[in-house]
Order: structure tokens, then C-alpha cells, then sequence
């Protein structure tokens, strides 16, 4: 792994940035954290390294807070944007709230939070900046039709920043992963959705911090992805047909 | 739609650049409600007095699309045949020099708005068994010195795709990517146009494409050079 000092990771509590920040930690790199939710995972030894942020992305002042703080720390060698929510479920049955909550966290912080660390100067020589966008890239996305935009968005950021931020010394690297064994992700599923095929949090996490550290600008994780990519860009109707199949057909309730 | 009565559009960005000329040429064939900010007297003077008009500020978008709800009961619209936003902002500059609140603005006027609308009047689109349009830009596929505005029109383009498949048999659901115009936008966002403008098309001629590709049956269309080439030969043949 690349030799960073102080890492930002966002969506922290729980999941794949649990995962990232874990691993992070396990090889001794300064890690601040942020979530909605306290920290309750740390190991012994492991707390001087970690400073958690313990704040909602979704406020409309998370922004500047996050920047305000890190302006008296060291400056940051990677970023990871992958706090993420969703909102699954027939389109029309959905709270507006919802929508809105998921274009703010998954699109617009993302941005906001790149755009301001870079204004003030925030990211060291050879920063690394990794966006957590969703294989729903590659297809179309009914039943969370307001998500796969959000995901669609950020990846299109990233698409637009790389070459004027590889300018400024940060590489940023796009990261599509499909099903991944969290909590989040059992609770949006379709009832009886066979959890065993999705990937561990922890093997993403390896994934991708093997991805920036060797500065690469898209991750497919791992055979499923990558033929989900390859069909979703030869046959997309097909694959936008294959999805409301497997998910939205089988929806059964809306959850978000 | 009964025999005879014209078919509704409701259109949004409709008093300025490629919505204007749409909004134009769709007075003689369509019932128009407009959404827009300006004075309605200034929208009435644009267009006609006969356009229904609801002003409304759609850089706040929950409380614009309440304002649309209400303007629809005031006027006692049930069925919308279609719906096309068109509405759009942007900002031309590199990534670090946007501001939080131009991304912001960004967000909610070219997605926010249009995913919050579309979902209010989708009872009024199904019973007109009607269509909604969003008009996206060819930024979408990414664009560096428009990195929020590609961004918010990536979302637009993914959410037209998802939608599309999932309302298929109910309403129909289409994405129109302009390329590049020489509208007020394009002054307003910081763009300078240079000899490059040259391969621009007009609001008008974009206007007539977009008319066009509405009619046929396609999820997803662009329109650029073919449509250049198009209008750059009309201009030739004698009026």
C-alpha cells in the first residue's frame, strides 16, 4: 500500500468505510473518520490515530464544519467519498424527503467537499481522491431510479475532474462495486435476495485501496462487475431489462 | 385527450433560450402552462396571453414544485399530456474555483427540481396517459469546466434511463441531449464563445430538433453536428 499519512473517509460507522478505515488503521495511517453515528468499533492502540467527525452530511453545514477541522490537521494523502444512502421502491411511493436526501449525500457533499478541500489546499503532493459511485453506472436502475442518478452523477464528477486535479497532483479513481454484504445493502434488497453473492466489505476495501495506491482511475470490482460493466455497455437494454427482472419486479416494499 | 381539444404541455425554462423557441413553436398545437420566475407579464408578452402562467423560484425546488401543485388546482389541471424540463443552469470554470453554492444551485435546479416535479405530477401524466420530457445537454457525458453542471446532467440522463424502464406501458419517458447552443445560458455560466461558436447551433434550429426527436418514439437522442449541417443548409435555400 502507497505510503499515506492521513487518510479522509466518509461514511465511516459502518460497512465499506469501516472496512477502509480498519484496514487504514491496521497499517498505522492516521485515519479522521465521519459519520452521523459514534465510532463503535475501534481496537486497542488504534484511537490516537483515528479522529472521527461525528456529523450528518446531510446538513447544510457539514461542508465548511469538515473543512474548518481539517485546516489544523496534516494534509490529506487520500480522500474517499462513500457515505451513501438509498431509496428503493417504486418511484412515485417515495418521500420527496428521500429523494432530496439522496442526491445531497451521494452527489451534491461529494462534490462540495472536493471542490473546498481543493480550494483550501487540503490535499498533500500525490493525494489520492477515490469516489464510491455504483455499478448502476453500467445499466439502468428501476426501482431506485433517483439513486442511480445520484451514483450516475458523482461518477461523471470524477469523469470531470480527473485531468484538472491530476494537474494539481491528486489522482482520482472511480469506483463502480455491485452488491456488497452490508447492512445497507440487506435492507434495500428484495425479500429472500441471496446475500452469499455479495462481495465482503472488507475484500472491496482491500480492492480499493490496492486501486489508489497504484493511482488507477476506474475499479469494476472484482468478475461480476467487471461482466456487468462489458453487457451493460453492448446490450444496455438488455440490461436495464435483466435489472427490473431481478429487482424491481421483486420489489415488495419501499425502504428508504 | 378529447377529439378537437389541443393536447397540455406544461414546460419549464420556458422564457429563455432553447425552452423559449420550444414554447413558441408549441403555442399553436398545445395548451401551455409555463413555469417560470419572471413577472408574468413579461412571460405573457414572450409568448402570448393565452399560455397559463405559474411563477415560481426553482432554485428552492420542494417549495417551487408546491407552488406548481397549487397553481394546477387553481387552474383545475387533472391531466398533463406532457411535461418537459427544460429549465438549466450552469457555471463555466475549472473544478477547485466552484463554489458550494453554485454546485448546490447546480443540483437542485438541473436534478432535484425535475425528480421532485416529475414525481408530484405523475398522477396528472398518467391520466393523460401523457410523456415527460427532460432535456439533458451532451455535457453528460462529462466536461471539466462544467464538472457539477455534467454531473447534474449525468443524473437527469440516469434518471430518464431507470425511470424509463420502470414506468414502460404507463408513461413514456425521454431524454433529448442538446449540444452546444448559443443561448443566454452560455453567457450567464462565464462561457466565452470563440471561433468555435461557429459549430453552434441557434435556440430556434435546436428548438425545431428537439420538436422533432418528441415526436418519435426514442429514450435517448443527441443533437449536434447532423443538426448543424441541417440548418446551415436550410439557411441556403431561397425563403
Amino acid at each position: 500500500m502507497k505510503n499515506w499519512k492521513h487518510a479522509l473517509v466518509t461514511g465511516a460507522g459502518q460497512g465499506i468505510g469501516k472496512a477502509i478505515c480498519q484496514h487504514l488503521l491496521d497499517h498505522d495511517i492516521m485515519v479522521t473518520s465521519i459519520d452521523r453515528d459514534s465510532i463503535e468499533w475501534t481496537q486497542k492502540n488504534q484511537d490516537k490515530l483515528l479522529n472521527h467527525i461525528e456529523i450528518n452530511l446531510i446538513n447544510s453545514n457539514s461542508v465548511n464544519h469538515i473543512i474548518s477541522t481539517l485546516s489544523s490537521k496534516e494534509k490529506l494523502d487520500l480522500v474517499i467519498h462513500n457515505a451513501g444512502i438509498s431509496a428503493t421502491g417504486k418511484f412515485e411511493e417515495i418521500d420527496p424527503i428521500a429523494y432530496e436526501n439522496v442526491l445531497k449525500l451521494n452527489t451534491l457533499v461529494p462534490m462540495q467537499l472536493s471542490a473546498g478541500l481543493m480550494q483550501n489546499g487540503l490535499f498533500a503532493k500525490n493525494a489520492n481522491l477515490a469516489f464510491v459511485s455504483s455499478l448502476s453506472h453500467a445499466t439502468g436502475y428501476p426501482g431506485a431510479s433517483v439513486y442511480g442518478a445520484s451514483k450516475d452523477a458523482i461518477a461523471i464528477y470524477a469523469k470531470s475532474v480527473r485531468k484538472p486535479f491530476a494537474a494539481q497532483g491528486v489522482s482520482v479513481l472511480s469506483v463502480f462495486p455491485g452488491p456488497v454484504r452490508t447492512d445497507h445493502a440487506e435492507r434495500h434488497a428484495p425479500e429472500g435476495a441471496d446475500a452469499s453473492k455479495r462481495m465482503l466489505p472488507e475484500e472491496l476495501a482491500s480492492r480499493i485501496l490496492n486501486a489508489a495506491s497504484a493511482n488507477k482511475k476506474i475499479l469494476y470490482p472484482g468478475a461480476a462487475a467487471q461482466s456487468a460493466r462489458i453487457l451493460g455497455k453492448i446490450a444496455p437494454n438488455l440490461m436495464t431489462n435483466m435489472m427490473r427482472k431481478i429487482i424491481y419486479d421483486k420489489l415488495d416494499r419501499p425502504v428508504w | 385527450m378529447t377529439k378537437g381539444k389541443k393536447s397540455i404541455t406544461l414546460i419549464t425554462g420556458a422564457t429563455s433560450g432553447i425552452g423559449l423557441e420550444l414554447a413558441k413553436r408549441l403555442l399553436n398545437t398545445d395548451e401551455l402552462i409555463v413555469i417560470g420566475r419572471k413577472e408574468a407579464h413579461e412571460v405573457y408578452a414572450m409568448l402570448s396571453d393565452n399560455i397559463k402562467y405559474i411563477q415560481t423560484d426553482i432554485a428552492n425546488p420542494a417549495q417551487a414544485v408546491e407552488a406548481v401543485i397549487a397553481g394546477l388546482d387553481d387552474l383545475n389541471v387533472q391531466a398533463i399530456n406532457r411535461v418537459i424540463h427544460c429549465a438549466g443552469i450552469g457555471v463555466y470554470t475549472p473544478p477547485d474555483h466552484e463554489t458550494s453554492e453554485q454546485i448546490d444551485l447546480n443540483v437542485s435546479v438541473n436534478l432535484l427540481f425535475p425528480v421532485l416535479l416529475t414525481k408530484a405530477l405523475a398522477p396528472h401524466i398518467e391520466t393523460a396517459k401523457g410523456k415527460v420530457v427532460l432535456i439533458g445537454s451532451v455535457a453528460h457525458k462529462g466536461s471539466p469546466n462544467m464538472a457539477s453542471y455534467a454531473a447534474s446532467k449525468a443524473g437527469l440522463a440516469g434518471f430518464a434511463r431507470s425511470l424509463e424502464a420502470e414506468w414502460r406501458g404507463r408513461i413514456d419517458v425521454q431524454v433529448i441531449h442538446p449540444g452546444p447552443t448559443l443561448t443566454p445560458m452560455l453567457e450567464k455560466a462565464g462561457y466565452k464563445v470563440g471561433k468555435e461558436g461557429r459549430f453552434f447551433l441557434s435556440p430556434e434550429a435546436m428548438a425545431e430538433e428537439i420538436i422533432k426527436v418528441m415526436a418519435t418514439n426514442k429514450k435517448s437522442a443527441t443533437i449536434f453536428i447532423g443538426a448543424k449541417v441541417k440548418s446551415l443548409f436550410r439557411r441556403k435555400q431561397p425563403a
